[in-house]
């Protein structure tokens, strides 16, 4: 089966620093893919550039291609100019941000949220928007009087369905869900997990879930990549990253997490923290966090990528400080605009 | 994690805190009686909404209960006094350590605060300020100068410990205290507040909604539904063989890092009912898998359910009603 997104060397920076840093996946149509990482190693930032919604003082290189089945041609996103990025996003691929609360506007109903971002793309009646609202909110497992409210009258799992209604309003091939259960309660996160399953299964959906909870990626993904300082550095099948970690980084973020079950008592803290973008390391990057070189390779020549492709590379570049800014708050139903 | 059990440091009994809200009167705590011992962990665990922040802001004297007793070694609060008393010897970290800082003092002006509070003799405050430092991994030559934006989040909460450690008190309750950081950050922070544990004997209050990491870390624990507590006992037996049907439902939520997660499972529908309109009888009933006939008219009480002082609300524990609960299945 052909690729639905091919992601080839995906790099981000900021004032010259790297943030993202020669990304490479791909991802076939309904398939799920976790991106795994701490806070600053790039995940985000990852997913932004695939939709271009970075801030102007991030620059991005790298080529993306979207093969949607319902369109003959592939997409290239990196030329794609804002204009032509408008017709992508929401119809082939839309985005489910992390805070629900602040990606739904304020101060209009959700439904009419819903409602904005289906006649951007498509020209179709009323009463057709309003049977698919309906359809949506059914498929999400809201009732349709939900959809006549304001964000701030609804729960946070209610929120959250809001943003997966509106995410699948145009029908997309593919859903990037950052974060999606980050700020919800165990049981309301299990819920939402769960309905991102079905969906993936009734609608064929391919997704890109974005967490640091590896429980939940392990739960939903067929594949995950683990990042670090803007770079991959294991991905593979769920089974076999969890159960045969090949990377030194994510053997410690794995050792990190309590289990049920396992062992009680806290694993070994990971000393120190990831390097700043401007001051990456000579050699493998993860060297200083961890303070334990399997072998004087990682300091003097890129690491090939090994089978399961567990790279480390080497970029020796003079640092500068100075973080990068956050990405600007948008609305998410003003994404299609 | 060792389970000194010399006595208790402070006594929950039947506490309940109100908070007039839009729509009647919201019971966020409802009569929760807890025992902390000294040098304990204690884990006190539920959903967001499910009263376990309130009842240890109650138990600081930072809202005021609307009825029951909050008791410090067998002596109950009362009086600006005694909450002076307390607060020297119990003291809280929460959970954002980026609005816990005042953005305007160095780091030595906020450690050094609580003891200004306290009335300690000033010429005590630096040297006990370079030793809190020191204890939660920050060398003060580095930070004593510093403001919390040139921190990180791990350095923050480290220097909100730091202040919290100050006084040298005998318990910390800890709100949340690493749900704001990374995977590695949040070990680093565990283990300082571990090591004080076990070197000073420190007694911790998780609040969580973390159960794997309440059962990796606390001695006990207890669950927090709808302002009461639903099941109490030794952290292993009530994450790993947990008797009240909510405390299952949680545990089974819980998402496995393991290859294939946690499989496929039965999971809890709705969400938390409103605090101003907690259900009659049993709270859980409504979303309870396993409810039968009583379960919407009697309110259950704490039932021992097995060896270890386990206890669970639930009627399925009432021996006069467990045989009817087996016929109904």
């Amino acid at each position: 089966m052909s690729a639905l997104l091919e992601v080839e060397g995906l790099r981000v920076t900021y004032r010259g620093d790297p943030i993202v840093d020669g990304v490479d996946f791909s991802l076939t149509p309904g398939e799920a893919v976790g991106l795994a990482g701490e806070s600053g190693c790039g995940k985000t930032t990852t997913a932004l550039a695939l939709m271009k919604l970075l801030p102007s003082s991030l620059k991005q290189s790298g080529v993306i291609t979207l093969r949607p089945p319902e369109v003959s041609e592939p997409i290239n996103i990196g030329k794609r100019t804002e204009a032509g990025m408008r017709l992508v996003r929401w119809r082939h691929v839309s985005l489910v941000f992390q805070g629900a609360m602040n990606s739904l506007d304020p101060v209009q109903r959700v439904d009419a949220q819903i409602a904005e971002a289906i006649r951007l793309h498509e020209s179709v009646s009323g009463k057709e928007v309003r049977e698919r609202i309906a359809e949506l909110l059914a498929t999400v497992g809201l009732t349709p009087a939900l959809g006549h409210r304001y964000a701030h009258q609804l729960s946070g799992g209610q929120r959250q369905r809001m943003m997966i209604a509106l995410a699948l309003a145009c029908r997309p091939s593919l859903v990037i869900a950052d974060e999606p259960t980050t700020a919800l309660d165990v049981v309301i996160q299990a819920q939402v997990l769960q309905l991102l399953e079905r969906l993936r299964e009734r609608l064929g959906l391919a997704l890109i879930l974005i967490s640091h909870d590896l429980g939940v990626l392990a739960e939903t993904c067929d594949r995950i990549a683990i990042m670090y300082a803007g770079r991959i550095v294991e991905i593979g099948q769920v089974s076999s990253v969890f159960d045969a970690p090949q990377h030194p980084y994510t053997k410690r973020l794995l050792d990190s997490l309590p289990l049920i079950g396992g062992r009680r008592g806290l694993g070994d803290p990971i000393p120190g923290g990831p390097p700043d973008p401007g001051e990456m390391p000579d050699g493998c990057r993860f060297r200083p966090a961890a303070r334990t070189p399997p072998s004087g390779v990682c300091l003097i020549r890129p690491c090939a990528r090994r089978p399961r492709a567990t790279a480390r590379r080497v970029t020796s570049r003079p640092g500068r400080s100075g973080r990068p800014p956050r990405p600007r708050r948008r609305w998410a139903h003003d994404l299609g605009r | 994690m060792t389970s000194a059990a010399d006595g208790a440091l402070m006594d929950v009994r039947d506490l309940s805190v109100q908070f007039r809200a839009r729509g009647g009167v919201a019971r966020a705590v409802d009569g929760v009686t807890l025992e902390w011992r000294r040098g304990e962990v204690l884990g006190v665990v539920g959903e967001s909404g499910s009263g376990k922040s309130t009842l240890a802001r109650a138990m600081l004297g930072l809202v005021s209960p609307a009825a029951g007793s909050v008791e410090l070694e067998g002596r109950a609060l009362n009086g600006k006094g005694s909450l002076t008393e307390l607060r020297r010897r119990v003291q809280m970290i929460f959970q954002d350590p980026y609005q816990t800082l005042s953005p305007r003092q160095r780091v030595e002006a906020i450690v050094t605060e609580p003891l200004v509070v306290q009335g300690v003799a000033r010429a005590e405050h630096e040297a006990r300020v370079r030793r809190a430092l020191e204890d939660v991994g920050l060398d003060p030559a580095r930070f004593l100068d510093r403001y919390p934006h040139q921190l990180s989040g791990g350095q923050r909460q480290r220097v909100a410990i730091a202040a919290a450690l100050v006084l040298e008190p005998e318990g910390l309750i800890c709100d949340e205290p690493v749900s704001m950081l990374d995977a590695s950050v949040r070990t680093q922070i565990l283990a300082v507040l571990l090591e004080l544990q076990r070197r000073r004997g420190l007694g911790l209050l998780f609040i969580t909604h973390d159960l794997s990491l309440a059962w990796a870390l606390c001695d006990r624990i207890a669950v927090m539904y709808l302002g009461r507590i639903v099941e109490q006992g030794l952290a292993t037996d009530v994450i790993e063989r947990p008797r009240h049907p909510y405390t299952q439902a949680l545990v089974t939520a819980v998402p496995v890092p393991t290859a294939g997660g946690g499989g496929t499972r039965e999971l809890l529908t709705g969400e938390l009912p409103d605090a101003t309109d907690i259900p009659r009888g049993c709270r859980f009933h409504p979303r309870c898998p396993r409810r039968f006939e009583p379960c919407d008219q009697v309110d259950p009480p704490l039932i021992p359910t097995g060896g270890n002082g386990q206890v669970a609300a639930c009627l399925l524990h009432d021996p006069a009603l467990a045989k009817q609960a087996e016929a109904v299945g």
